[in-house]
Formats: structure tokens, sequence, C-alpha cells
């Protein structure tokens, strides 16, 4: 009953805010641009205390001075970052669609071929009229997950709560894995996010269950500029998923988000990402440029992290999942995919710092383009002079659909001790005509020939995530490749 | 203003290029291209991809003055090729040494001559010269024409040349200067030639080397370029090759490096020509406080072309390896193979190594692989030797030999490859 009643509780909140929302909105939009008050406007809406907001200034002051990297492999116009919104209720949440008839009928196909259920296709569309009961659902799901978590001492809340509730905890992690000066991108972020994760397991708990941001992502529509923070103490084990599945039609929009993992002795961190922001129409129109900083620090002896990803959306994708190993013994795994069809170009990849004795790593990564997109890895090895005998173990591998696309590999790779192994292997060519031939043979159709060769060859990444995840990841891999061959 | 361009500007002697008063227009435009180019991007610094892992800081103290004519003695120089006859070359400083050459009996098509011969009496080598390589984005490659003087140039017509060409580059520095040969080597249609280049350095005063080499293949024609770079402690040599391979030709590069306190080796190949084939190999032993750089880049510019890597290094010591490969596809150059493979060595806790093999692909109908390791010896085969009573030291260098040699596939003759087999171990027993 207790449990019911929170739910009731917070579904009341949630109606508050509802109103709060709509007729506050003027108050709740800053003016667009990036300047120093913009940033005390967003810290005073968080209610933030005095040390967050000179960590922002410092960032903002230090971004001044930053130049917009160029070394990737893409090309996109230059950004006006005056040019923006950094607090605001997005154009989706204002004027979306009444009803679900309203949706376009090209993205309810998608769900539907995505297994979503009709109900939570309405959530994911931004129907306005059931974004209550939406709502209404993720938070009752929430409470019924806080409830059992908190039996177990996890924290698992928005950061804008956490620095409330746990300031010591946050204000000791909170940019100790990236740093507020550590690139352009992150450095913006640690200036102006909005919103995002906290995670906290104590020592010796193995989280019960997986733990997602699937629908605060939904529900919250703003986080352009998220931050999310774990922190796994001593032998504790957690899953968390990150699905961005949903679709904003728009312009084309910046998404700089940072996720800092932190890792004490034993502990183990699995992060699943299946990305599909709006990758933009066919010709490379709209689009959401994703740049993000994920980096997880493996301070304690035995730990380990492993980062999976599927990434199919995104007009341009700019990111690079990075491990330092840093404790004895620990691990660090990368597994990707990443697919690019049409006008789409990703620039993805991974970094593995080894630092301590005996670490380990592993990367995995499947590039897949197709239409006109280009596909680069970039990776880097790097094994400093006091790793002994430190391994590490790399395949990337590409496969071309079409003349007209790109695929890139760029490892380095540095080795500074001698008894450190690291081996580099990558491969790249097309579908094979006659595999191709043998399914056509068979009566399936090109399309699904394309899509069911495709998911054999990403095969060793997707069997890495988590059930809920794998369905939807391989069902995705087909509908992004949708219209790359005939 | 940074250390390297510190050193650009005491590079960028005008003065010399002035000197050259006496020549042909189309030399001195070409001339002034190269130092204007070099003015614009100056020495590369360490934020230049290309450059991320070799600091030309080293550099430093390097003035832009020409290295001068000194004269050798004969018995300083020994030749690889003992057993078979060569036709021989010595350049000193950058300057043909005709008291130490020897062109015997080099048969009809076949065209040998310093570079300095060929820019007095003909427009003949303005067919070629600065044609095959570009200035632009290379910045040695610009200062080296910049100051165009003296070289080696070969044209061989329609045959196929009957002796070895052997060509030594001495260097004998004195008081930080630099030289600039730049060689031309041109294969007409259906010629083929070997060409062993090999550099090295009188005395233990800093010098720098900053060798070009234009290679053209026309149709059918097959190019073997075996380079030794055996300089001096204190010598640096850095040098170009730009490389274009036409038609069914051939293009095989072997390089061996062991010598200098710096030595940046950059060999671009263009795959220009249907079934053009490249062989690029190379091994790199260095030891002490020595950085060896080895840079390639493989463009295939047409369909049904090939392309074979394979660079071995054995690091010692300090030294520092560097290997970045490239092999880029075109768009529409279907149908391309291109194989990379890089294996490093590591023989002490200091040494180190930096490795990027890079694909860069736009067309779908290719097999493209690469595959690059690091580690150091096999403790297990080590012990098995150990155990049939052969001493630590001579097991490991079996086992480096070993680890070394699957780079010279691509040597063909036999007496060639016993001359890289024993530099190999001469190194091994220092």
């Amino acid at each position: 009953m207790v449990a019911v009643k929170e739910t009731l509780d917070q579904v009341q909140t949630v109606e508050k805010y509802k109103f709060g929302f709509v007729t506050d909105i003027e108050v709740d939009q800053a003016p667009k641009g990036l300047n120093e008050d913009i940033i005390r406007f967003i810290s005073k809406k968080k209610d933030e205390p005095s040390w967050l907001l000179d960590w922002r200034l410092k960032a903002y002051e230090h971004w001044l001075g930053m130049e917009e990297p160029d070394w990737a492999k893409v090309g996109y116009p230059k950004i006006d970052y005056q040019d923006a919104f950094y607090y605001s209720a997005p154009k989706s949440g204002d004027d979306g669609p009444e009803t679900l008839d309203d949706v376009d009928p090209e993205i309810l196909e998608t769900y539907k071929k995505l297994g979503i259920p009709l109900h939570e296709q309405e959530v994911l569309a931004g129907v306005k009229n059931v974004a209550v009961d939406a709502v209404f659902d993720s938070v009752s799901v929430a409470t019924t997950f806080k409830e059992a978590l908190s039996k177990e001492g996890i924290i698992f809340c928005p950061i804008s709560e956490a620095v409330k509730e746990y300031p010591e905890l946050v204000r000791k992690y909170l940019g100790s894995v990236v740093p507020y000066s550590d690139n352009f991108f992150a450095t913006l972020n640690s200036a102006v996010f909005t919103d995002g994760s906290f995670v906290y397991i104590p020592k010796g708990v193995d989280c019960p269950m997986e733990l997602s941001t699937y629908f605060r992502i939904n529900a919250s529509n703003t986080g352009q500029f998220e931050r999310t923070l774990i922190i796994a103490d001593e032998g504790s084990k957690v899953s968390y998923l990150e699905g961005c599945t949903a679709p904003m039609r728009d312009e084309n929009q910046l998404h700089a988000a940072v996720v800092e993992l932190v890792l004490l002795d034993d502990a183990d961190i699995k992060y699943s990402t299946v990305q599909n922001w709006y990758p933009g129409d066919e010709n490379g129109v709209g689009g959401i440029y994703n740049f993000v900083t994920k980096r997880a620090a493996c301070r304690g002896k035995n730990s380990k992290v492993s980062w999976t990803q599927v990434e199919t959306g995104s007009a341009i994708t700019w990111k690079y999942p990075s491990c330092i190993l840093q404790g004895d013994n620990s691990v660090g795994e990368f597994y990707s995919v990443a697919i690019t069809n049409n006008c789409q170009q990703a620039d993805t990849g991974t970094k593995m710092i080894h630092l301590g004795k005996n670490t380990s790593s592993k990367i995995i990564a499947k590039g897949i383009s197709a239409g006109r997109s280009q596909s680069t890895y970039r990776g880097l090895v790097k094994m400093m002079p006091k790793a002994e005998e430190a391994r590490n173990y790399t395949q990337c591998d590409s496969l071309l659909i079409g003349k007209k696309c790109g695929a890139h590999t760029v490892p380095y790779i540095e080795s500074r001790n001698q008894s450190a192994k690291v081996e580099h292997e990558a491969t790249t060519s097309k579908i094979a005509d006659d595999q191709l031939f043998y399914c056509r043979q068979r009566g399936i159709s090109e399309e699904d020939a394309v899509a069911l060769i495709v998911n054999g060859f990403c095969r060793d990444v997707l069997q890495e995530l988590p059930m809920e995840f794998a369905v939807e990841a391989q069902k995705l891999v087909g509908i992004s490749l949708e219209g790359s061959v005939g | 203003m940074s250390h390297v361009a510190e050193i650009t500007r005491s590079l960028i002697n005008e003065q010399s290029v002035m000197q050259f008063s006496k020549s042909k227009p189309w030399l001195k435009s070409l001339r002034s291209d190269g130092i204007n180019a070099f003015i614009k991007d100056g020495l590369p610094d360490t934020n230049i991809e290309n450059w991320k892992y070799t600091n030309l800081n080293q550099l430093n103290g390097v003035t832009g003055v020409r290295s001068p004519k000194v004269v050798v003695n004969k018995n300083q120089i020994s030749w690889l090729l003992n057993e078979v006859e060569t036709n021989q070359l010595v350049f000193v400083n950058g300057y043909f040494q005709e008291y130490l050459s020897k062109i015997i009996d080099v048969g009809q098509g076949i065209r040998i001559a310093p570079l300095c011969d060929e820019l007095v009496n003909s427009d003949f080598i303005h067919n070629y010269l600065g044609k095959i390589g570009s200035t632009t984005g290379n910045p040695l490659f610009a200062l080296n024409t910049a100051f165009i003087e003296d070289g080696c140039s070969i044209v061989v017509e329609d045959c196929k040349s009957v002796k070895p060409l052997e060509v030594i580059y001495i260097s004998n520095g004195s008081n930080a200067t630099c030289h600039h040969p730049r060689n031309i080597i041109v294969a007409r249609n259906n010629a083929e030639i070997n060409i062993i280049e090999r550099h090295i350095g009188i005395g233990d005063e800093v010098y720098v080397s900053n060798g070009a080499t234009e290679i053209l293949a026309e149709d059918y024609s097959t190019i073997n370029h075996y380079r030794v770079f055996d300089d001096a402690v204190n010598g640096i040599n850095l040098s170009s090759v730009r490389a274009v391979v036409k038609d069914y030709s051939y293009y095989n590069s072997f390089v061996l490096s062991t010598g200098g306190r710096l030595n940046r080796c950059e060999i671009n190949v263009a795959c220009a020509g249907e079934r053009a084939n490249t062989s690029l190999s190379g091994v790199y032993i260095a030891r002490d406080k020595q950085h060896m750089d080895h840079t390639t880049s493989i463009e295939h510019l047409v369909p049904n072309t090939t392309s074979v890597e394979n660079y071995r290094g054995a690091l010692d010591g300090s030294a520092r390896g560097v290997f970045q490969g490239s092999i880029v596809v075109a768009e529409g150059a279907d149908g391309t193979d291109g194989r990379m493979s890089n294996k490093n060595l590591l023989l002490s806790p200091k040494a180190e190594v930096n490795a990027k093999p890079q694909l860069e692909i736009y067309a779908d109908d290719v097999q493209c692989a690469h595959g690059c390791t690091t580690g150091e010896l096999d403790e297990e085969a080590l012990f098995y030797l150990r155990s049939r009573g052969i001493s630590e030291k001579n097991a490991r260098a079996i086992l480096v030999e070993g680890f070394l040699n699957e780079a010279f596939s691509g040597i063909q003759e036999q007496t060639i490859l016993n001359v890289f087999h024993k530099k190999i171990r001469d190194w091994m027993v220092i």
C-alpha cells in the first residue's frame, strides 16, 4: 500500500509540474545564446549549491578559450553556439501531435517493426494527450524500482536531485573522470548540463535489476546536455541501459552528453547503449549531432567495465567510450556496431589506457556503411610503462554496401611496456555475392537477406547486449539499412 | 614562436636558392615553388597528424647552410654487393663524386647520370622532375625541391638492366649542415631495374640528409628498390619517396633502417594504372635513443590494383619506433586488394613503439585488411632454445632474426637477401 501511495504522490507532483510547465513557459525558457547569466540561470533553476555553479562557470570560462575539434572524419557546417537555447522545453513538447493519428505514419511503421507496444509508441512519438499517462507509467515503474533498489542501498535518481540529496558523493566524483577542461564538447556540457542520471551502488551489492534511462529521456525530452555519473563501490555490480530511441523531427540539434563511470575494487559495470536518434532524411537534412564523451575509470583492483553500443541513428556521431585501466587486473571491453546509411557520418571508437599491471582490454568494432554515408573507427590503445603483462586484442571489421559510401579505420597503438601485448586486426569488404545468392535462392527477399547477413556480421557485439535490447537492436539493424540495396 | 617554427626559419635560407643563378627558367620556377610551399607550411610539428609521433625538435641547431663538398677516401667506402658486378654511383653530402663511382657498360636504353649533369645538358629531365611528387602538403619534399642541385637520375627504356645499380650516399657532417639529394627513377614501358641504395655517415657530428626520390613505373615495368639506412650516430635522415605505378607495373620497395639518431622514411605510392601492384616492406632495428619513423601511404586510384605491405621492427634500449601506414581506396577503385601487416618486438623495458595502420576506403568491392602487434620475445621459445644448450644471447638473436625475416618475402634476389641477413646479424652481435 505504501508503494501505491508513493505512486499517487508522484502523479500529483507530475500534475503540478505539468501545470507549472504550461503557465510558466516563458520563465522556463532562458533566452537564446550562451553566457554567464544563462549558466547562473540554469544553476538557479536547479537550486544548486554554489560549488557547482563555480564549477560550471570555470568550465564556461575554459570553453571560451577552446577550439572546436576538427580531426574527426566528419563534416558539418559550423555550429553557432549563440543560436541555441540552453535551457528550454523543446519544440516537440510544445507543438507535438495531439493524437497518434497525427504522428508521421513512417515513424509508426518503424515502431511496429521494432515491436514496441502501441501504448509505448504513443509515448515515444510524444503525443501530448497521453503524456501524463506515460509519465504516470514511467514514474510508477520508477517508484517500484525505487522501493526495491533502496532496500539494497542503491541510489538511482536524477543528477540534480543527487546534488541536493547526496552532495558529498556528487562533489567527490563529478568531473573526476571527465574533468571540466577535458574537450570542447565535454567542457560545454560541464557548463550547461541540465539533466542526467546518478547511480551509486554500495559495497558488495549486486544490483538486482537492470537500470535504464530509456524512459527518463522521453519524459524530459530536453536532454541535450545530459550528464550521467555512475559509481560502483567495492565489489558491486550493475548493468545499465541507455536507450535513445526517441526520434526528434527537427533541424540539426546538438546533443553533447557526458557519462562518467567510477569503479572501485572488484566492481563491475556493464553499460549498454542503443542509439537511434533521428538521423536526418535521405538527403542529409536534419538529424542529431551526437557529440558524446563517455569514460570509465577502473580505479580499483579487479574491476571490470564493459561498453556495448549499437549506433544506428544521428546525422553525426562523435563518440569514443573509453576505459582508464588504473587498478591492477582491471578489464575494459568495448563492443560496438555502427550503422550508417544515407548521409550519416560516424566517427566512433574507443580508448583503452592501460596503467596498472595485468590489465586487459578487448575491442570488437563492426562498422556498416551504406548509401552515401561515411563511417570511421578511431581507437587508441596505450600501454603505459607500468602496465606489466597488459593485454589488448582489437578487431574491427567494416562492411560496405553501395558504391558511394566509405569505411575507414584509424587505430593508434602506443606501447611503452615490453611485456605488454597488443594485437590489432581490421578488415574491410562487402557482402559476398555468394552469401546473398544463397539467401535469395531460398526465397528470402534481398532486403531481408542483407539484414540477415549484417546481423550475422554483428553477432559478436549483439550477443553482448542484455536480452531486452538485443531483440530491438537486431530489428534496428534491418530497419537502418532499408533502401540501401536494390 | 614554437621551437619547430624557429628551426623552420633557420632552414629558409633564400640565399642558397639564389645561388643557382645560371639555371634554366623552368628549374628556377620549380625551386621557388618549393621554397614558397615550405615557407607556407613550415617544418611540421606534432600537431600535424602525420607527424604526431616524430618531433622535429631534434633538428634544433640545424642551419639552412648547405653541406660542403668534401673529399672522401676510396677505402672509406664498402660496397654491399661484392659477389656480383654492379654499376656504382657515390654521392658525398649530396654531390656526385665521379672518382668514387664506376659506371660500366650500362647497355642500350639505360640512362644513368648525376642529376647535375642532366640539369645542365638537356631539358630531357624536365619531363619528369617535379612532375611525379607534389610540394603541397609535403613540407620536407618542398624543402628538397627548393634546393634541387644533384642526385641520381635513372631512366630505363624498354629493356631489362643487366647489372644492378648500387648507389651510396655518404654524409660527412660538420656544423649541423643540410643536404638535399634529389633522385629520379623512371622505368619506361616494359623496363625492369634493380636499385640498391645505401645511406652512410662519417664522423659523429650532426648532419641532416633530406632526400627526395620521384619514381615512375610506366606500363608493364618493374622497379625493385632496396634501401639501407646506415647513418652515423648523430645523423638525421629524412627521406621522402613519391611513386606512381601505371598499368600492369610493379613497384617493390624494401627498407632496412639501422643507423642514425633520427630516421624518417616516408613512402607515398599511387597505384594509378589498371593491375598496378605495389609491395612495401621494411625492417627497423634500433637501440639506445634512436628514433625510427616509417610512414607510408598507398593510394589505389583505379580498379583492380593490389598492394602488400609488411613492416617488422625490433627495438632495444630506449629506442622508439613509429609505423604509420595508410591504404586509401578511391571511389570507383573496385577490385582493390590491399593488405598491411606491422609487427613490433620490444626488447627492453624502455623501448617504445607507436603504430597507426590506417584504412580509408571509398569503394565497396574491395578486400582490405591490416594487422598490427607489439610484444616481447616468447619466453617459451627462448626456454626451448636455452634447454638445447644455446646461450641466452644467441637464442635471443635467433628468435629476433626469425621474427624480422618475415619482412623479407618481397626480396627476390638471393644475393641481396644475403646482404640483408648479414646486416641484421651484425646488428644483433654489437
